[in-house]
């Protein structure tokens, strides 16, 4: 049992029989001490053949299981029994790829299927150990050869970028290569028989020996799983928007029976508003024409004392626009100029036409003259 | 109807309705879906200004009440009539009266055109008198500064005999526009 990198606990048992698999897996299962749900199998070396075809083939990478369940009459013993057999391509270096490819006989992997059904078990993945076993191992750096001694013979495991991708028996014994983990140092000596199950247990691998009808099954439960999240996803997003639609139903309604209730009352207030705008407006009018009411007798006062008594007014005129015309005798214009220039509110004083000189009866000779201006208020 | 049979035509049965349910139904629930939230936001919107003019109805008809107090103490700077008629004989009446009150003879009164400004209409006519200087002083004095609020727009002065008799009194020619608002009767 493997939780994390962690070995948490670890049991042996042997079968004599196909037969008796199941049982010896839901005896396993029952000693582990803790409920057991996922499971994964690290098949031995002596239960699988393995076969490296380099350089690999040129195939995609979902055609490899096919082309060597196709091919695994030329690549494989069958010895009379049908075979469960699995392929992926592994990058051996950054350019080169070898299709590594193992297979297994049927009734072993069916018993093993049904004895983790039986026991209750997921069975997560199913793949020869030697594709998972380094990572049982503190390897030194640039390792390409992996050397595990098993019994009598050695196995040989050629790991390139991609992980494992050749795996050698030979008779002889050789030196293990690198150290097991640290986390196989409580297993009582027995590191090297728990090595390919503590392997598998942190590392998923790339092949998959399962059944035929063990992956349909699976297929369609993924399928179904995938259709029930797809439906529960659908009825969360109907239930998000009816509720989104019963809110603004609810809103909607609620404010149109408060605008109802309130209908009186705000025309009442708004016809108020409305009079209260037409009294101001009423108001700022009379105001208005109050400030701006016409002073000419201020400047008809202004005017008579800024002229001398020589001076003889004939008529004055004021505009609606605010010119101011004064026409009158004098003994000369240009005094007149200047005096109306100098009156409070007038601008713009120029003479109109030009100044003749007439006998005023009783007075003499007189200049005629028009002065033009402009008043500043009308 | 073999199974097979069936099937497929299940399929294509939920296919066509997939499809059109997001050709037709999806962009159709969106549109109702977003016409009601508009609506309901424009609901809700008025909904807040109905509450924020009913918040401030008291202070509105407070003030709806002073104003009109001040209105009514207008009434003394309006011509008086509700139509351009009632003003123009107004106003001629009043100017009518300020002349003879200071010594002038009115010779014409013309109307002259209205004009609305603001709520009020705008009543003119020229005015043509004959008399003093006290006289037209006394009658400018009354139109500038008298009620009701009277404005003259244009004025003329002029004297036909500038250097008189040293035993009479000038005699000068007014001519003056004379303009003042007046309330029209509400239609």
């Amino acid at each position: 049992m493997v939780e994390g990198h962690a070995l948490r606990w670890a049991g042996r048992a042997t079968y004599e029989e196909l037969s008796d698999l199941a049982e010896v897996i839901a005896r396993l299962a029952g000693e582990a001490g803790r409920p057991v749900k996922r499971v994964r199998v690290a098949l031995s070396r002596d239960l699988v053949q393995t076969r490296t075809l380099l350089p690999a083939p040129r195939l995609r990478a979902r055609d490899v299981p096919a082309y060597v369940s196709l091919e695994a009459g030329r690549l494989f013993r069958k010895n009379g029994v049908p075979l469960v057999t699995s392929g992926a391509l592994v990058a051996v270096s950054k350019t080169e790829r070898a299709l590594w490819a193992a297979a297994t006989a049927e009734p072993l992997l069916k018993a093993i299927v049904d004895g983790c059904a039986q026991a209750g078990l997921r069975l997560e993945a199913m793949a020869p150990a030697a594709e998972t076993l380094p990572a049982a191992l503190e390897l030194p750096a640039g390792t390409s050869d992996v050397v595990i001694p098993n019994g009598s013979v050695t196995e040989t495991l050629s790991v390139g970028v991609g992980g494992v991708w050749r795996s050698r028996l030979s008779p002889g014994f050789l030196p293990l290569t690198g150290t097991w983990v640290p986390a196989l140092d409580e297993a009582n000596g027995q590191s090297a028989v728990l090595a390919p199950a503590y392997a598998a247990g942190i590392r998923l691998p790339v092949l998959s020996l399962l059944p035929d009808g063990h992956r349909a099954a699976r297929r369609r439960s993924n399928r179904r799983r995938l259709g029930m999240i797809a439906a529960a996803g659908g009825l969360l997003w109907v239930l998000a928007l009816t509720s989104y639609v019963g809110r603004l139903s609810v809103t909607y309604s609620r404010a149109t029976t408060l605008l109802h209730a309130f209908r009186g009352a705000a025309d009442s207030a708004l016809q108020a508003r409305r009079n209260l705008d037409d009294g101001r407006a009423t108001l700022t009018t009379i105001a208005w024409a109050r400030a701006n009411r016409s002073r000419h007798l201020a400047l008809l006062g202004a005017l008579t004392r800024g002229l001398s008594d020589s001076v003889t007014i004939l008529a004055i005129q004021v505009e609606a626009d605010g010119a101011v015309r004064v026409t009158g005798h004098a003994p000369r214009a240009t005094q007149v100029l200047a005096a109306v220039g100098r009156v409070p509110g007038l601008t713009s004083v120029v003479l109109n036409g030009a100044v003749t000189r007439e006998a005023v009866p009783g007075v003499g000779e007189q200049d005629r003259f028009t002065v033009v201006a402009k008043a500043g208020h009308p | 109807m073999k199974p097979r049979d069936r099937k497929a035509l299940v399929s294509g049965l939920l296919t066509v309705f997939a499809a059109w349910t997001l050709i037709r139904g999806v962009p159709a629930a969106v549109r109702a879906v977003s016409a009601l939230r508009g609506k309901t936001v424009g609901q809700v919107e008025t909904l807040a200004r109905v509450e924020d003019v009913l918040m401030r109805a008291p202070a509105a008809h407070d003030s709806l009440a002073v104003t009109f107090h001040a209105i009514v103490a207008l009434a003394p700077d309006l011509v008086q009539g509700e139509g351009p008629a009632d003003a123009q004989a107004s106003l001629s009446a009043l100017i009518s009266m300020a002349a003879g009150r200071h010594s002038l003879k009115l010779i014409r009164v013309d109307p002259l055109p209205d004009s609305a400004v603001g709520p009020f209409q705008r009543v003119s006519l020229r005015a043509e008198l004959e008399g003093d200087v006290g006289g037209v002083t006394s009658l400018l004095s009354t139109l500038e500064s008298g009620e009701p609020i009277l404005t003259v727009s244009a004025l003329s002065l002029d004297t036909p005999d500038p250097l008189g008799h040293p035993r009479t009194s000038e005699a000068l020619h007014l001519s003056v526009d004379v303009a003042g608002l007046y309330l029209p009767r509400a239609k």
